[in-house]
């Protein structure tokens, strides 16, 4: 939510100190501060800040936050003066009726006279736009501003389309309402609704109906406060896809007793802006407010959690300033919480609060008194082993998605990341197969002529989830297949036997490519007798790593012939500089000399590539011509 | 053309991190743990104290699986009749399935243990989201364990990661823990005068934790006036991306050896 300053300061004493100070305290203390934005122009700044589910009932308002900025600075809060409320005699209360307690249990309707839709004095325009909230008329704006200032969302409907009595109700099925953005709902049956006797006036705590909307021509009005209960509310939220103000607050179960406060807060504002007004008495209220719990804290638990020692008079100072009522006890304290702050109700609560206003940064950094060594998980150990092998014979480890096509899950994702992946899958080898094919693109940008690679990972299936291991290559060319396959072959026998595996699948999409999986619960029992020494081979790599392009690469071959007294690196030295920064890499893949002959022949791929953009073959050209003619000049080259 | 080449071969960067930490861990004396990626919602949900239609469950977008509702088991899990099957959102589930299994078998704390493992969120990816990443979650649980061994724990992790030891903690919300706390190192690169890599802050904002909510330990079978404890949790990917300057998540679930194959 957007907080003004300004806002803020109408309720504390002091102003608190820098914004750079507030800023960082918050963040650290309380809340993190996502944007600060200064309007100098207004004398303003304004703080977004993310106030997380917990504190959402009582944060998310302009007193709320003033409330806390109070408590971590240790400052005074002051309550703005309220404008009394005489209700006219002459007037009777609006009839309210609540169907169902457990999901409404206080119901505040007030009618006003004489009231006049205007536009809003500039100071109130303000002060919501400031925020981010757009002003609407004088009646919405002192709604949304309550809402702003305490936390209460409230409603305003013309009393003269109100016909009957005012009913919070469960929805009829198939019941429509047309909202007052002009949705047209058809609500499920388990919505809770206000109606009058006719129809639906809005959905309970998250948006009102056009049936009573309160238009240029409305003079007198029905404002309501009310409470309604939190899951009711999100499920009606979240089944129409309407979230509001009200909504966020609702569903955050707001303390009950804002009901009157907003209410009093909202006649006091119209008696000022409109004092020729009518207003009747509130619908009475029958509900008390629930006590608040007693917390028993041990000092003692207290302390062992934090993990400092604590002196009792300053852990009683920390909760007063959080506006709990602490008294001593044999062991500890006994803690009443403000009755604004629903979220205290545990020792560990109490904790939480005395932790962030002594200081977290006050808290040292200690080992657990753990004595033994670790264990790890037989499965996990040998996930692990299985890396190493696999690796030591130059295979490159890949993940690959556990979402699948289709034709390779059977367990169904019910929200799918994408439609076209909306299973789970069954193998690891469709996720290798087509890794190896996109690698195989990259081959010359990679430096290598096969693609050996693996992936071990979780798959699901009808009678539960597995651990495989997978693992692919794919030649170079035909030619190469007859050294690659059967190398990978002698891999997987290795494999086999080093690990126990049994129950192979395989599959030969092509004759270059080969992938095969197993299932890794079906190894030898041996395999899964793991020690932590092996962990001892893992370490973090140095290194830089080095971005890599999404535009294509584009190889190009230079062989030459240069006398035998010229060394590769002044070879490779000439190609790097005459490439110049589009040349990524280049590989030695042929050397050839003929006896009798002053001469060798090499031949260099160079591969060239762009950060920002698709390389053209002239541009290309452009670069193999300067490397053929410094090859030339300061090598002597014959190119070829 | 005529040898054999053999390339050597490579880890995945986040393998290397598993491996890493695993190893530091085993000397602290914790237990490295294995868990389900596909789970109940009473593991994933409610036995870590995120109630039904509560706004907290918004706080983590959930794969859900397509199961017989009214099934006692689905998928090899067992679950109760009417409770839904999911993509766990985060390792914490498997501090409840290693806790109910202990007390299950008698075992009492103290509980050391780290979960090393891939999670899902169903959010719109982008080089810094991805659907699938992989977490590491820490579980610490005794008669004394406080928040200072939180800090003491996590400060041996960053220097082992990053060669940082400068942590603070600062106040959060997790239903599964209380307090809960965000964790912020000290920013690698410049530390803490202000540079790109921190957004010139001077601190990382690098994982959640906190002491483990009586909630949590009471679903779990552990008497939660005699133990207490502390969890952790964060995101390898992003500890990757920072330690070796990865600028896109998505590069690491594409199979792509021109980032696997730099390690």
């Amino acid at each position: 939510m957007k907080y003004s300053l300004q806002w803020i300061r109408e309720y504390l004493t002091t102003p608190p100190p820098s914004t750079d100070e507030l800023v960082s305290l918050l963040s650290r203390s309380a809340f993190e501060v996502e944007e600060v934005v200064h309007m100098p122009s207004l004398h303003d700044t304004v703080l977004d800040i993310k106030v997380l589910p917990d504190r959402a009932h009582d944060a998310l308002s302009h007193r709320g936050m003033a409330r806390e900025i109070a408590a971590l600075f240790d400052l005074a809060v002051m309550t703005p003066l309220q404008t009394p409320y005489t209700p006219d005699p002459s007037l009777n209360h609006v009839p309210v009726q609540i169907q169902d307690e457990q999901r409404s249990n206080r119901y505040i309707a007030v009618r006003v006279d004489k009231v006049a839709v205007t536009p809003s004095p500039t100071w109130l325009v303000q002060k919501l736009e400031t925020i981010g909230a757009r002003s609407i008329n004088v009646l919405v704006d002192i709604t949304n501003y309550v809402l702003f200032d305490m936390g209460q969302p409230m409603h305003v409907f013309d009393a003269d389309k109100v016909q009957g009595t005012i009913s919070v109700r469960v929805a009829q099925p198939g019941e429509t309402m047309e909202t007052l953005d002009g949705r047209m709902l058809t609500l499920f049956g388990t919505e809770t609704v206000i109606s009058d006797d006719v129809g639906v006036l809005a959905l309970a705590g998250v948006k009102g109906g056009k049936k009573a909307e309160v238009t240029a021509e409305t003079t007198s009005v029905i404002f309501e406060s009310a409470h309604f209960q939190a899951s009711h509310t999100r499920q009606s939220s979240m089944r129409h896809a309407i979230k509001t103000d009200a909504s966020k607050r609702f569903e955050n179960g707001i303390p009950t007793f804002f009901a009157e406060e907003g209410m009093l807060r909202a006649l006091s504002l119209l008696l000022q802006l409109q004092p020729m007004v009518r207003i009747s008495p509130l619908t009475p209220t029958l509900r008390e407010s629930p006590p608040m719990p007693h917390i028993a804290v041990s000092h003692e638990r207290l302390q062992s959690r934090l993990g400092v020692p604590l002196i009792k008079e300053e852990v009683i100072q920390l909760l007063k300033r959080v506006r709990c009522q602490v008294t001593h006890t044999d062991t500890g304290y006994l803690v009443i919480p403000p009755h604004d702050r629903l979220d205290l109700s545990l020792p560990e609560h109490v904790s939480e609060e005395v932790g962030r206003l002594y200081g977290y940064d006050r808290i040292p950094g200690i080992l657990p008194p753990v004595t033994k060594q670790g264990v790890l998980d037989p499965h996990f150990g040998l996930a692990l082993r299985m890396r190493q092998f696999l690796t030591e014979r130059g295979y490159a480890e890949v993940f690959t998605y556990s979402f699948a096509v289709v034709g390779e899950g059977d367990v169904e994702v019910m929200n799918p990341v994408g439609k076209d992946r909306p299973r789970l899958r069954r193998h690891l080898t469709p996720g290798i197969t087509r890794a190896l094919e996109h690698n195989f693109y990259q081959a010359p940008l990679l430096g290598v002529e096969d693609i050996f690679i693996f992936e071990i990972g979780h798959v699901f299936h009808a009678d539960g989830e597995r651990a495989h291991v997978a693992l692919g290559v794919r030649a170079g060319t035909k030619k190469r297949a007859k050294v690659a396959l059967p190398i990978f072959n002698a891999h997987i026998e290795a494999l086999i036997l080093e690990f126990g595996l049994s129950g192979v699948t395989r599959a030969d999409p092509d004759p270059l490519t080969s992938v095969v999986e197993f299932d890794m619960r079906r190894t030898r029992s041996d395999s899964l007798k793991s020690s932590t020494d092996e962990l001892r081979a893992y370490t973090l790599p140095e290194l830089r790593y080095q971005s890599v392009s999404p535009f294509p690469f584009i190889a190009r071959d230079i062989a030459m012939f240069v006398n035998k007294t010229v060394e590769t690196d002044d070879i490779v030295r000439v190609l790097t500089q005459a490439g110049g920064p589009l040349l990524v890499r280049h590989s030695l893949f042929d050397r050839f000399e003929k006896e009798g002959d002053a001469r060798v022949s090499y031949g260099y791929r160079l591969v060239f590539q762009s950060m920002e953009r698709t390389l053209t073959d002239e541009e290309v050209l452009g670069i193999m011509n300067r490397v053929t003619l410094r090859c030339v000049k300061e090598l002597g080259a014959e190119v070829r | 053309m005529n040898a054999t080449h053999t390339p050597s071969g490579h880890m995945h960067p986040v393998t290397h991190l598993i491996g890493t930490i695993s190893h530091l861990f085993t000397t602290l004396g914790f237990d490295v743990v294995d868990g389900p990626e596909l789970e109940t919602e009473f593991y994933n949900f409610d036995a870590l104290n995120v109630p039904k239609d509560h706004p907290a469950r918004d706080m983590q977008d959930t794969f859900f699986v397509r199961a017989d509702e009214g099934a006692t088991s689905a998928f090899g899990l067992t679950k109760r009749a009417g409770e839904k099957l999911l993509l766990r959102t985060h390792t914490s589930s498997v501090q409840v399935r290693y806790m109910t299994e202990k007390m299950k078998q008698g075992i009492l704390p103290p509980y050391a243990m780290v979960v090393p493992g891939k999670v899902f969120r169903n959010e719109a990816t982008d080089a810094t989201h991805e659907a699938q990443f992989h977490q590491v979650e820490g579980l610490c649980i005794g008669t004394d364990i406080s928040m200072a061994h939180l800090k003491g724990v996590l400060e041996k992790l960053f220097t082992e990661i990053f060669g940082v030891s400068v942590i603070r903690f600062r106040s959060s919300f997790f239903p599964f823990t209380e307090p809960s706390v965000e964790v912020d190192m000290q920013c690698m690169k410049c530390h803490g005068d202000g540079c790109a890599v921190c957004k010139h802050t001077g601190w990382i904002e690098i994982m959640g934790a906190g002491m483990v909510h009586p909630d949590v330990l009471t679903a779990c079978g552990v008497d939660s006036t005699q133990y207490q404890g502390f969890a952790f949790g964060g995101g390898l990917d992003r500890m990757a991306m920072l330690r070796w300057g990865i600028d896109d998540v998505r590069l690491l679930y594409s199979g792509d050896l021109r980032v696997v194959n730099q390690f």
